[in-house]
């Protein structure tokens, strides 16, 4: 039986980490409120069928004191509720395809990078490093500014100003793995060069990128909360991070209109960092033993 | 007082030491009844293979046993009339690298990298024998040049990583000698170098001791080092002493049988080529590990020549000869 | 000696190269951008007219090859001309320096607190590594790292200038006191300490992680046994001999961290008004401001360049290993 059991773990790695995963109880926290925002974000708006953007009420109604809008409204009366619901739509899905954005770009990188060396290596690493050298929001605001600021740009300059750190790292794992004995054998039997990178030596530098990428949804979230709240956001999806933009003037007058959306942001990165955190030590379980 | 005068002669006594060590696996007793003593001037050397508790020995003298997870949990460490064990963390510090002094395995990493030499030298100085800050930086250059480092004023103004390691290993052993101890504790103190460096340090080792008349602990695996510099030798497994006896006795005449073992693996050099090439021995079997020993003697499992009750019983140690002791069963007929 | 000269020259050379190429990467920026590049020179500000476009045109060479057009720009950077805000009425270069100040104030307070705060932390935590000290920085970290600055702000704002109204709501200093130039800098000083905790919170925690985890390990190595077996004192220990190595990552952290720093204080000055590059890019974006947003992009590259510099000469002097090693 035990012997069984072991055979099904060895052959299973995935299984193996999920359970180290579920083991960790702030890990099993994140994966909760991480699937709570994702429930709610989906059936929600379907639920609660209120166009964000409508007049629903008296400007600065706290919350619980009209039935007809919950959670309160901003200062033009729109309603939180709403807004809370659809605004977690759109800032998932932006956060998402930005981590999309940013591990694509930093992998093509770094994976180049790392696998040719050389004059490849060295051409890159210098355009890395240039990146790294422009504060990643700044340059991320700057591209939103000077293009249409719709959710596709934000994702998108999100994932231009934020890879340099994926490609660093899978830099390293591919220099690491390439000079591996079971790397030079498929080399050896005639393996060509995007085989070895994308079949042969990617899927032994995931464990890393995996904890890097839901890190970097966090990452992306933050960062379209600070569009956003700059001014940069959307202007025609409502968004948390516009939520809180749009009344921070306000916040004496009305708390709960950036309260909410802000705990909101907070607790969706949160549950990522949990996640992230608690992968790295159901893929590196050495390290926990420390 | 009267016991310190019955004991005029011996410098350090370690009596029945005890150390236990909290493991994930549970309680190990990483020394277990260590006893032994050291006469001015001696030259000790304690050998056995990783794990049996060389080192532990050396830091429980020191007080430099890291807790946790270890901890001293019995016996005595008397130095000068004074039970180590006893003594408070203030005088212990006093008598640390004043006293008693140690040279480490790694002179690669137990020189601080930021620090200055001069300033890892003088620090000892400075503290126990409250020399000036000029005096002391005097006597540092004078003490590299005793341990033979080239050009010691332009030395104690740079840094660890500026020397070799045979380099950083004689400043090492400076830093011990700077308050002239009554004992210097060598662990492994050249298991780090390349073969050649290693015979300048024991000879310089033996220098020093001539010249100082100070006692040397040296902790070694290296049977040729024991051969070359001690006059005694205990020999170590799990956590025990087994086998004490004077260095010629350990090499002609061996009773225990894993020091048999031992001395078997060790590669005859001057064997010349007209002689029969003689196959090295190994010891069958790996050290047990501390958290599971019986009751029996921990040699057992891996011994030729055990006998019914090695098993059962722990080996008591027996006089054999003069100067000669040994825990086995296999000499309690004598 | 020659060595450090070289490898400073090096480093020199390669943030001119730098420069260089965040130049070449705004004048790109500029004719990516969708609509006329004069049109995007002058920006959104209104009173705008044919007349300043035309200008424009001309002394951009807006009618002339790309690579005229990219000789003027860079020509033109040289002397120290990155373009003219036309809603601030000034030269884009006098404008972001004059904003500069400020910012520059913020992040090295904020980060000198959040240096020293967290190293202190996390040397005490490391004293007891599964204390609750320990346990606390590992949640409190989470939390300064998952919350977003400006909420984090507000939530400050909030509580210490509203609910206890110990400091003041926004802005720099107060224009209406008269107490002469300490009683401004104290004013200043009142303005900028939640600023300050604002952006220091971000980092504190994360520091103090590290400081543990860099302390933990430099505790446990062979050198500080050496320093034990010496009789040194416990304190000398832990402060002379262990200290000074953990210290070592957290600069490089530090350095590292300068670029995230400079976009928290963009964030965190926009919730406080406080009258720096933040505010600067807060109001030029409003107005579509691109000569002063693309000024904006080309001194924060500047500024993390030179604090990347001088993170690197402070870790020279904390550690004499480097010297000889090339990077």
């Amino acid at each position: 039986m035990n012997k069984q059991a072991e055979v099904i773990k060895a052959d299973n790695p995935a299984r193996e980490v999920w359970r180290l995963f579920l083991r960790n109880w702030s890990a099993r926290l994140g994966l909760f409120i991480m699937v709570l925002i994702i429930l709610v974000s989906i059936f929600g708006p379907g639920i609660y069928a209120v166009d964000p953007f409508s007049i629903r009420g008296a400007p600065f109604t706290p919350p619980g004191v009209d039935s007809n809008v919950p959670w309160g409204t901003d200062h033009v009366g729109r309603d939180i509720l709403a807004g809370m619901l659809g605004g977690g739509r759109a800032t998932l899905a932006v956060g998402l395809s930005a981590a999309v954005m940013t591990i694509t770009i930093g992998l093509v990188v770094g994976a180049f990078s790392g696998y040719y060396g050389g004059l490849v290596d060295e051409i890159l690493m210098r355009i890395t490093e240039f990146f790294q050298v422009l504060p990643s929001l700044i340059l991320a605001m700057v591209l939103v500014a000077l293009f249409t600021p719709s959710l596709e740009m934000i994702a998108i300059a999100i994932g231009i100003a934020a890879w340099q750190s994926t490609a660093r790292l899978t830099r390293g794992e591919f220099l690491r793995l390439r000079e591996l004995e079971y790397v030079k054998a498929s080399r050896t039997i005639g393996a060509s060069d995007s085989r070895l990178m994308w079949v042969i030596i990617l899927p032994n530098a995931l464990p890393p990128l995996i904890i890097s990428a839901t890190l970097i949804i966090g990452v992306a979230i933050l960062f379209e909360a600070g569009l956003s709240f700059l001014g940069l956001g959307d202007p025609n999806v409502m968004s948390w991070g516009l939520m809180i933009g749009s009344s921070k003037e306000y916040i004496f007058d009305s708390w709960w209109a950036t309260a909410f959306p802000g705990t909101a942001i907070f607790l969706a990165v949160l549950s990522v960092s949990l996640i992230g955190d608690g992968l790295n030590d159901a893929l590196n379980p050495k390290l926990r033993n420390r | 007082m009267i016991d310190s005068r019955q004991h005029e002669s011996t410098l350090l006594e370690v009596n029945n030491l005890n150390v236990d060590f909290n493991t994930r696996e549970g309680i190990a007793r990483v020394l277990n009844g260590v006893s032994f003593s050291l006469q001015p001037g001696e030259v000790l050397g304690i050998v056995g293979e990783s794990g049996c508790g060389k080192s532990m020995t050396a830091l429980s003298i020191m007080g430099l046993v890291p807790n946790p997870p270890g901890k001293v949990v019995g016996g005595k460490i008397i130095y000068d009339g004074e039970n180590l064990l006893e003594c408070t963390p203030e005088r212990m510090r006093k008598i640390r690298g004043n006293h008693i002094s140690m040279i480490f395995q790694e002179p690669m990493t137990a020189l601080n990298p930021v620090i200055r030499i001069g300033d890892q030298i003088t620090e000892s100085l400075l503290l126990h024998q409250k020399l000036s800050h000029d005096d002391a930086i005097d006597k540092a250059t004078e003490l590299l040049r005793e341990v033979h480092v080239p050009l010691p004023e332009k030395r104690i103004h740079e840094f660890p990583h500026q020397l070799s390691g045979g380099m950083r290993q004689r400043v090492m052993i400076a830093i011990a000698l700077a308050c002239e101890p009554s004992i210097l504790i060598a662990d492994e103190p050249t298991t780090a170098l390349d073969v050649t460096v290693q015979a300048q340090v024991f000879d310089l080792l033996l220098e020093l001791r001539q010249e100082r008349k100070m006692a040397i602990i040296l902790i070694t695996h290296d049977m040729g080092a024991i051969a070359e510099m001690a006059g005694r030798v205990l020999v170590m497994y799990a956590g025990r002493v087994i086998e004490t006896a004077t260095v010629d006795d350990i090499l002609q005449k061996p009773e225990h049988p894993y020091t048999q073992g031992l001395i078997s693996c060790v590669p005859i050099l001057h064997m010349g080529s007209d002689t029969e090439r003689k196959s090295l021995n190994e010891i069958p079997g790996i050290v047990p590990s501390l958290t599971s020993l019986g009751h029996g003697c921990a040699f057992e499992p891996r011994c030729q020549s055990r006998l019914p009750r090695c098993a059962i019983d722990m080996p008591i140690t027996f006089d054999t000869d003069t100067d000669h002791k040994t825990a086995c069963w296999l000499f309690e007929q004598r | 000696m020659v060595s450090v000269l070289k490898i400073l020259g090096e480093r020199i050379a390669f943030a001119l190269a730098v420069i260089f190429s965040v130049l070449i990467l705004n004048f790109i920026l500029i004719r990516l951008a969708p609509g006329d590049p004069a049109s995007v020179i002058a920006g959104e500000s209104g009173g705008i007219t044919q007349e300043i476009i035309d200008a424009i045109r001309k002394e951009y060479g807006l009618d002339l090859p790309m690579h005229e057009q990219l000789g003027i720009y860079l020509g033109n950077a040289i002397k120290g001309d990155l373009g003219y805000s036309y809603y601030f009425n000034t030269p884009v270069v006098e404008l972001v320096i004059s904003y500069m100040w400020p910012t520059i104030l913020l992040i090295v307070v904020a980060t000198v607190m959040a240096l020293i705060l967290g190293t202190v932390f996390g040397v005490i935590a490391s004293r007891k590594p599964d204390g609750w000290l320990s346990n606390f920085l590992t949640v409190f970290s989470l939390i300064g790292y998952s919350a977003p600055p400006f909420w984090t702000g507000m939530l400050l704002i909030i509580c210490f200038a509203f609910i206890l109204p110990w400091f003041p709501v926004s802005g720099y200093s107060d224009v209406t006191l008269d107490v002469g130039p300490l009683g401004h800098a104290l004013d200043i000083l009142h303005h900028l300490i939640l600023p300050s905790i604002t952006l220091a919170l971000i980092y504190l925690a994360q520091y103090s992680r590290l400081a543990r985890a860099s302390m933990l390990e430099v505790m446990g190595s062979d050198y500080i046994r050496t320093a034990r077996a010496k009789g040194l004192s416990e304190s000398v220990v832990f402060f002379k001999h262990g200290l000074r190595n953990a210290v070592l990552p957290i600069i490089t952290i530090t350095g590292l961290h300068f670029g995230n720093i400079l976009s928290g204080a963009v964030l965190v000055e926009a919730v406080f008004n406080w009258p720096g590059l933040g505010t600067l890019a807060f109001d030029s974006l409003l107005r579509r401001d691109y000569s002063t947003i693309l000024g904006l992009l080309f001194f924060s590259a500047v500024m993390t360049i030179v604090a990347n510099l001088m993170t690197d000469l402070c870790y020279r002097i904390a550690d004499p290993r480097i010297k000889i090693k090339k990077r």
